[in-house]
């Protein structure tokens, strides 16, 4: 998985690629695990309703083949709840329903333009750069930085 | 990556040759150059393919999720930009969701150190990197789409030049590979071709009567092509992708030979000096040795008007305006097909002779017609492959009054205007009725053994014509016709002349009047 880094002051485009960093939520006061097990399918909330810390699973990136240790909680999210078709088509704000898009996709950097696409929202590329863009940011979404 | 002009400067290297060898005998069957360019295209994008792993793994092994390492074995990584790394640590991998595999730890030239998975079976790296079917230069169908027809010749040129390769009726096949056949097969075969009027017959036909021994049919029947086409008694006659056989000395004198009122000796011109109409005109009337600059599609029908020459030899023009209705061959330099009367259905056998430019079967028909030089005649495409359709534009015969061309005393052409019978339509600017073509044969004869200069023909034609008409205006086709009465002679040489002589005064339209005090 992509490591966090500091924002760059190179403004980004439309053909910028976004990801989740995680390192953020760490740094962070939200707490991921909380945010995250709101997100998990109804089954997977039961199971880790104490959401206490769960032993670390390698988790497989589908384009390079690395290995990150991903927690458990997460792992459950980004390979079984995210592949709901419930979890896209939720009613949530842009920047929830972007969070949505990366980890159903493995946390694979996305563009405004790519992201509009999966979040049938074509039209709305310039907003999503304009908010991911901004001085702020929004659940971890950074671009990625080489 | 392949270069921008790869494919276009690609040349024939013995290690092609070599692969197009192994093709044809692991296919067993003859190729033409274009399938041949096909599997051309196959082995360099293969060859271009090994050559990028080679040079992106520098010797090192390629990674690939499913395999097993070592530590201090180094490794390059394709999804990583072919970045080079070696193996530090192997782990068993934790992930319940999976079946077990192992984590390796790779140290790269950054000094950074990252982990992958390894022993996994199921991963899309697993697959090895391909070169990019996205890019049109690596997209065999796009690079056979662009590029085919030019790598095609460039094989078709190769293979001619290798004594290990044979071509029979465009496709290519080795050596080797073709079984011997005796003498006494292709004495059996002309016996059979003689008792069929001559053929054509295809080669199963013949391989059938002569009982060739044919255990593997593609092979007999390829061989005996080929033995029949390196013999001079055979003409293979197949329009392309048929091969049908022919005894040639049964062939129509016409076919075997370019008729005497067809052969032309080219003249040097200005074709600079041809205007834009001229050059329409030129176009109109389809002239075999006219240039071609195009060849039309299939079209829907052509009208010709007939000049002398091939109404005399019973022939019609093969040239850009007719072509594309004839059958074609990838080598036979004759091509058998079908005349269909478009009026009457009736069928009779036609030709298309490719080095002399014209398709010939029609000699009978024209006199079953009563067409004269100048008719008009309609050609379409027939309703099964191999035919054409052709239709005059008959009526009731009436007498008419027609331009006619009559012999002198002292063998020089005179032109009339008499009454003669005229059974179907024709251009009024180029009908000339020959009542006695054998005695134009004379003044032909005579023009050729006085070598008489085009120039002094055309001043003739134009003056003898221009007493017909009260303005004494001559149309540059009927101008063409008149001089085609007397010698073959294509548009385009006496056009330059109407267009660079001062005695020749254009009055519009493509009409001249001769100016006597400017010769």
């Amino acid at each position: 998985m992509p490591q966090g880094k500091r924002r760059s002051l190179v403004k980004p485009t439309l053909d910028t690629p976004f990801h989740i960093d995680f390192s953020w939520w760490q740094t962070h006061t939200r707490d991921w695990r909380f945010y995250m097990h709101r997100l998990l399918c109804t089954e997977h909330q039961k199971q880790f309703e104490n959401w206490e810390e769960t032993t670390p699973v390698d988790w497989v990136d589908p384009e390079t083949a690395e290995v990150h240790p991903v927690d458990g909680m997460q792992y459950i999210l980004m390979t079984h709840c995210a592949q709901q078709p419930e979890f896209l088509n939720a009613h949530v704000p842009l920047v929830d329903a972007i969070f949505r898009v990366l980890i159903a996709n493995g946390n694979r950097p996305m563009t405004p333009a790519e992201l509009a696409e999966h979040l049938n929202r074509p039209a709305q590329a310039r907003t999503i750069l304009r908010t991911l863009a901004g001085k702020r940011d929004y659940l971890g979404i950074r671009p990625v930085e080489e | 990556m392949i270069r921008e002009t790869y494919w276009e400067d690609l040349n024939i290297t013995p290690e092609d040759i070599e692969a197009l060898y192994n093709h044809l005998l692991e296919t067993e069957t003859p190729l033409t150059p274009e399938a041949l360019a096909a599997a051309l295209v196959a082995f360099r994008l293969e060859a271009e393919q090994q050559k990028l792993e080679r040079q992106r793994s520098g010797g090192a092994a390629v990674y690939l999720p499913k395999g097993h390492y070592e530590v201090g074995q180094t490794l390059v990584f394709p999804a990583l930009a072919w970045a080079e790394g070696e193996v530090v640590a192997v782990r068993a991998a934790h992930n319940p969701t999976l079946p077990p595999f192992q984590v390796i730890r790779v140290k790269f030239a950054d000094g950074r150190e990252r982990e992958f998975a390894a022993g996994l079976e199921e991963h899309p790296l697993n697959e090895p990197p391909r070169l990019s079917a996205d890019d049109p230069l690596h997209n065999p169908e796009k690079v056979l789409a662009t590029y085919g027809e030019a790598l095609a010749q460039k094989i078709e040129a190769a293979l001619a030049e290798n004594e290990e390769f044979v071509r029979i009726a465009g496709k290519w096949f080795p050596r080797a590979l073709l079984m011997e056949v005796h003498v006494g097969f292709l004495n059996l075969a002309e016996a059979v071709l003689d008792m069929h009027g001559g053929g054509p017959l295809p080669t199963a036909e013949i391989i059938r009567q002569i009982d060739f021994p044919a255990e593997n049919p593609h092979l007999a029947a390829f061989s005996l092509d080929y033995a029949l086409q390196e013999s001079e008694q055979f003409d293979e006659v197949g329009p392309a992708g048929q091969v049908l056989w022919f005894l040639r000395r049964m062939e129509p004198e016409g076919v075997q030979e370019t008729p005497p009122h067809l052969r032309y000796r080219p003249l040097d011109y200005d074709r600079e000096a041809l205007t834009a109409d001229m050059l329409a005109l030129e176009t109109a009337l389809g002239d075999e040795l006219s240039p071609e600059s195009s060849v039309a599609e299939i079209p829907g029908k052509v009208e010709l008007a007939l000049i002398y020459p091939h109404w005399r030899a019973g022939t019609l023009p093969l040239s850009a305006k007719t072509r594309a209705l004839f059958p074609t061959a990838y080598q036979a330099p004759r091509v058998r097909f079908t005349w269909v009367d478009a009026q009457s259905g009736a069928e009779f056998p036609g030709w298309v002779v490719r080095p002399g430019q014209y398709v010939y079967g029609l000699e009978a028909w024209y006199r079953k017609k009563e067409l004269l030089p100048g008719s008009l005649v309609t050609l379409k495409p027939g309703r099964a492959p191999g035919q054409v359709l052709i239709e005059a534009h008959t009526h009731r015969p009436r007498r008419d009054w027609v331009r006619s061309v009559l012999v002198g005393r002292d063998a020089q052409p005179v032109f009339a205007m008499l009454k003669q019978i005229v059974s179907a339509e024709f251009d009024e600017r180029m009908v000339i009725a020959v009542p006695d073509p054998e005695a134009l044969d004379a003044v032909w004869e005579e023009t050729a053994r006085r070598r008489t200069p085009l120039e002094n023909l055309v001043v003739s034609m134009l003056r003898e014509l221009a007493k017909l008409t009260p303005q004494g205006h001559v149309h540059a086709a009927g101008l063409y016709a008149a001089v085609n009465a007397v010698r073959r002679c294509p548009p385009g040489p006496i056009f330059a002349l109407l267009a660079t002589r001062p005695w020749f005064i254009h009055v519009g339209d493509l009409y001249f009047r001769l100016d006597e005090s400017a010769i």
